[in-house]
């Protein structure tokens, strides 16, 4: 079954590449939704219905621990399982993103393999066979 | 804090990024960087900055070829250098200063916590990082098949280095 996937980054060209490759994956993604930080982030989860959200950390006006902080506070958002995707890579602050409600979490820079692996854990196997029009960075590491 | 392990944090950081997030090998060329063509190189650059506050605070500039930037965002954005906008090249400038700052402090220690700014376009007065104000700057030349790139780290004026005085602060990869 398709699922709806929201991604959070302030960064267009990070949310493009997420996108693609998450596309190239197999994975059955029903709608693809964009934010540029968490406040736009929980409007689109108020409004929409939403599967699964990979968030950066780092943002302006609502960062991704606040953004987790507020689905968590949420009756209707607490469940929604989330990816965090960051530079951050102290182990402290890794700790707090699992305590707060986390699913996973990718450092960046990141390989394409280490997104569909976080994928695979949270949402099960692709029940697709990867795009082979969507494979154009095959071969090269993110 | 030890400034020969930050340098070598900053080195691993710039490396990891560029070569693994973008594909770009880079070169290791001898001296510092101060000839007339990287200064040229600096002047066509999209340059960013961003903050960094922990047990010693500062700020990263970060030099990155305008063309490049285009290029770069064009790849993944699946289409041509020519239909890439300003903005979009700037969020690349932009999301590499990120990765680069957040990696630091990760190699540098992975035990303490470091808050990164948000990175910004800068355009004001370059004068503070380029100066040769040895104890607080660190820079950092890169060289890749086509391009120069440069990182400045400009340490708050009250952090001192572990090491003593370093003869030269400038390192070339």
């Amino acid at each position: 079954m398709a699922f709806n996937l929201l991604i959070v980054d302030d960064s267009l060209p990070m949310r493009a590449l997420i996108k693609k490759i998450v596309k190239a994956s197999g994975f059955d993604v029903g709608e693809y939704y964009q934010a540029g930080n968490g406040k736009e982030a929980l409007k689109i989860l108020n409004e929409n219905w939403i599967d699964l959200v990979l968030t950066d950390y780092n943002m302006p006006e609502m960062d991704g621990l606040e953004l987790l902080e507020a689905m968590q506070a949420s009756e209707t958002l607490r469940d929604l399982p989330v990816i965090i995707v960051s530079t951050e890579g102290s182990e402290e602050r890794i700790q707090e993103f699992m305590e707060k409600g986390a699913s996973g979490y990718i450092k960046k820079p990141f390989e394409p393999e280490e997104i569909k692996q976080n994928l695979n854990q949270v949402m099960g196997e692709p029940t697709n066979e990867p795009r082979e029009s969507d494979q154009s960075f095959e071969g090269s590491d993110f | 804090m030890n400034r020969e392990n930050l340098i070598k944090a900053l080195k691993e950081a710039i490396s990891e990024v560029l070569e693994k997030m973008f594909f770009l090998p880079l070169e290791c060329e001898a001296g510092a960087s101060s000839s007339q063509s990287s200064g040229v190189a600096l002047l066509n650059s999209l340059v960013t900055k961003i903050t960094f506050n922990g047990s010693f605070s500062g700020y990263i500039v970060f030099y990155l070829p305008k063309e490049l930037s285009y290029s770069l965002t064009a790849d993944f954005l699946g289409t041509e250098p020519a239909d890439i906008t300003a903005e979009q090249a700037w969020g690349t400038a932009r999301e590499i200063t990120n990765m680069i700052a957040g990696n630091t402090f990760s190699h540098f220690n992975s035990k303490q916590v470091f808050d990164i700014g948000i990175p910004e376009e800068y355009s004001g007065d370059h004068s503070e990082f380029e100066s040769d104000d040895q104890d607080r700057i660190i820079r950092i030349s890169i060289d890749t098949e086509n391009d120069h790139l440069e990182v400045r780290l400009v340490l708050d004026p009250d952090t001192r280095a572990e090491t003593g005085h370093v003869k030269s602060e400038s390192e070339t990869m």
